[in-house]
């Protein structure tokens, strides 16, 4: 008979966030249980009453390293609600704000992740024996977040970006720039690939995902969306935005700050893995070759990892198309852009924006133009769960192969990390 | 030539030297709003205050050296009196710095930041220029009764101002600011309830809420 076994890891490093995890074994069951021990806020408490064009600005204040995406996917929740259409340049703007976040969050996340496979203690250590690829990528992050500077201004809790206006002006050459810089990292990415996979070696090969269903948004156009009005499972199922409720339901566990949310009761995962997975037909050639060159075992949750990197070297060519592709439509540049008078309507309204971990549901809904009632879904915690069913499912791998107590703990902090869990999101 | 020494460095200067012309030439840093060489050495503001080391104070401005001599320019103390000097300077100017063409060009706003005197409004270090602002085109910012500091990082990106960095303490530049909030057509309320949003804890909040009824009873 299997001894029992009770581990405990406090506060998983790396990680953006308070996160404890238990590992429990008692005959033949593991019990994984993903503690969020950040202190709530209250965020969708204290907002109500408040005046609907104040949301986003606070929204965005959930957490400090995805706020664009807090703060885009509430300002389409609060302008499909209150009716109000942006002009399409302004659109494509906060598109290419969505995507630079994209590229710059998962950038990092792969580079804070690396030190699990190439067998370096952390981030510092890496640094230390890899000097000239970390500076390297190091730069490529600086590139990435001087081209967004140009794009909308500050990086963290931008705020040019509002409820029915853009605050930043951006010249024709500045875009121009823009998109021939992203252009650039993209192929520079794509070169270093060869370096990367040199140092990549898998840790837990051979091990599968328990539960394989995905989430991710349904495309409106033939491209890699930023924004979508509909949510596609990996079942063929899609769902409108505004019925998301009847699909995905949200319960917290006693152990947790943070909720959790299963699609028909069952596990899903969302992020990096799922949308490359999804959108294989749309991605370029230089993305499919990277998923081959990298050998991305997409069931593997370990390759969300690789996968992420693939989505940067996609995402950072896409968003040069973009870029370029606005700048040969404009004159001048984009003025700033402010509506008049917001109105003071009521309406409902559901927000969906690709976040770099996942799918983020922002629905609100507001009377005479203050905020009645608001819930926010974060990847996390639609990842929450799954994090449990493959953590335990890993940790029986990992007994069955022999490995030692210390060997299990480390690889199941390595699989909290390739979901890269952001926990102030979670419990917002 | 004579032999100064200040906080420590010596230097050797033409007799009939100002203590503030030696400091300079240490690269020590003494500060000071009247002073312009050749112009005007009325030694009026007081803030270049230094003392000997047996405590007597004087104004660098206007203390010419003719022997070998010993000063201190940057004990704290020395700071303190600058600043409170500096403060009872800023009593009589309106700080209107929404209306002001001046913004970066302001020594009272650079002073400001070097002496730590809180007071000065976020307009101060605003992009915009006055027939530019925010509050003309009706958006509600709240860079008048904001305390500067962060240089203004939200307008120059094209937002407005919120409040993050907490109310200005001074009450009689919250009286003015709220009176142009009613010129321009806010509602007291609205005001109130977006600085509630960084403010509500903080300790100034109380004074602001009590300006604004002020402002609505005033009529």
């Amino acid at each position: 008979m299997a001894e029992a076994l009770k581990l405990k890891i406090e506060e998983v490093p790396a990680v953006a966030g308070k996160v404890n995890v238990s590992i429990e074994r008692e005959r033949a069951t593991v019990r994984v249980d993903f503690g969020a021990a950040q202190d709530p806020r209250f965020f969708e408490r204290f907002l109500k009453g408040r005046p609907a064009t104040y949301v986003p600005h606070v929204m965005s204040r959930i957490c400090g390293v995805c706020s664009v995406v807090h703060l885009t996917c509430s300002i389409e929740a609060v302008e499909k609600a209150l009716g109000i259409e942006p002009k399409p340049e302004v659109k494509v703007l906060r598109e290419l704000a969505k995507g630079f976040e994209n590229v710059q969050n998962n950038f990092v996340h792969v580079l804070m992740a690396l030190p699990d496979y190439t067998g370096d203690e952390n981030v510092v250590c890496f640094s230390k024996s890899h000097p000239h690829l970390f500076t390297r990528l190091m730069d490529i992050n600086k590139r990435i977040l001087e081209a967004y500077r140009r794009v909308c201004g500050r990086f963290i809790h931008t705020p040019s970006l509002s409820v029915a206006s853009h605050g930043k002006p951006i010249a024709k050459w500045e875009l121009e720039y823009v998109g021939k810089e992203m252009a650039r990292v993209s192929k520079e990415l794509y070169d270093l690939a060869g370096d990367l996979a040199e140092i990549w070696n898998p840790i837990a090969q051979g091990f599968k995902d328990p539960a394989p269903t995905f989430c991710v948004l349904n495309p409106p156009r033939e491209e890699f969306p930023m924004f979508s009005d509909e949510l596609m499972f990996s079942d063929g199922l899609v769902v409108r935005a505004e019925k998301y409720g009847e699909v995905i339901e949200e319960h917290k566990p006693p152990y947790s700050n943070a909720k959790v949310a299963l699609y028909r009761g069952k596990p899903f995962y969302v992020g990096s893995r799922a949308r490359m997975q999804a959108y294989s037909e749309l991605l370029t050639a230089e993305a499919r070759d990277m998923i081959k060159f990298l050998d991305v075992d997409f069931s593997n949750p370990f390759d969300n990892v690789k996968a992420q990197y693939v989505e940067v070297v996609y995402l950072s060519d896409l968003l040069a198309e973009k870029a370029l592709e606005l700048a040969a439509r404009l004159r001048g540049g984009v003025a700033i852009f402010r509506e008049e008078k917001v109105p003071e309507a009521s309406g409902e309204g559901v927000g969906l924006a690709t976040a770099p971990r996942g799918v983020l549901i922002h629905h609100y809904r507001i009377r005479d133009g203050k905020l009645e009632y608001a819930n926010v879904i974060t990847p996390t915690v639609m990842n929450a769960r799954h994090i449990e069913v493959s953590g335990e499912s890993l940790v029986l791998w990992a007994l069955s192969k022999g490995a030692e107590k210390a060997r299990v703990k480390n690889l199941v902090a390595a699989l909290v990390r390739a979901y890269d869990p952001c926990l102030p999101c979670a419990v917002h | 030539m004579v032999k100064v020494k200040i906080d420590g460095k010596v230097v050797e200067v033409e007799p009939g030297t100002t203590v503030l012309e030696a400091a300079e030439k240490t690269g020590i840093k003494i500060p000071r709003l009247c002073v312009v060489p050749g112009l005007y050495e009325g030694s009026s503001c007081r803030l270049c205050l230094v003392k000997t080391p047996a405590g007597r104070l004087f104004p660098s401005c206007n203390y010419r050296v003719y022997r070998d001599e010993e000063f201190l320019a940057s004990t704290p103390d020395l700071w303190e009196m600058r600043r409170v000097n500096f403060e009872l300077l800023l009593k009589f100017h309106k700080m209107e710095c929404w209306a002001c063409e001046r913004k970066s060009f302001c020594s009272l706003v650079e002073l400001s930041k070097e002496l730590l005197v809180d007071g000065i409004p976020v307009c101060s270090e605003c992009p915009l220029p006055p027939s530019e602002c925010l509050l003309l085109k009706g958006e509600l910012c709240l860079g008048m009764i904001t305390q500067s500091g962060c240089n203004a990082e939200c307008l120059v990106s094209g937002g407005e101002c919120w409040g993050c960095r907490g109310p200005i303490t001074r009450e009689d530049i919250l009286w003015r600011a709220f009176a142009h909030y009613k010129e321009l057509g806010f509602n007291m309320k609205d005001v109130i309830s977006k600085a509630e949003i960084y403010w509500n804890s903080a300790p100034g909040f109380a004074t602001v809420k009590k300006v604004a009824e002020g402002v609505v009873s005033r009529g």
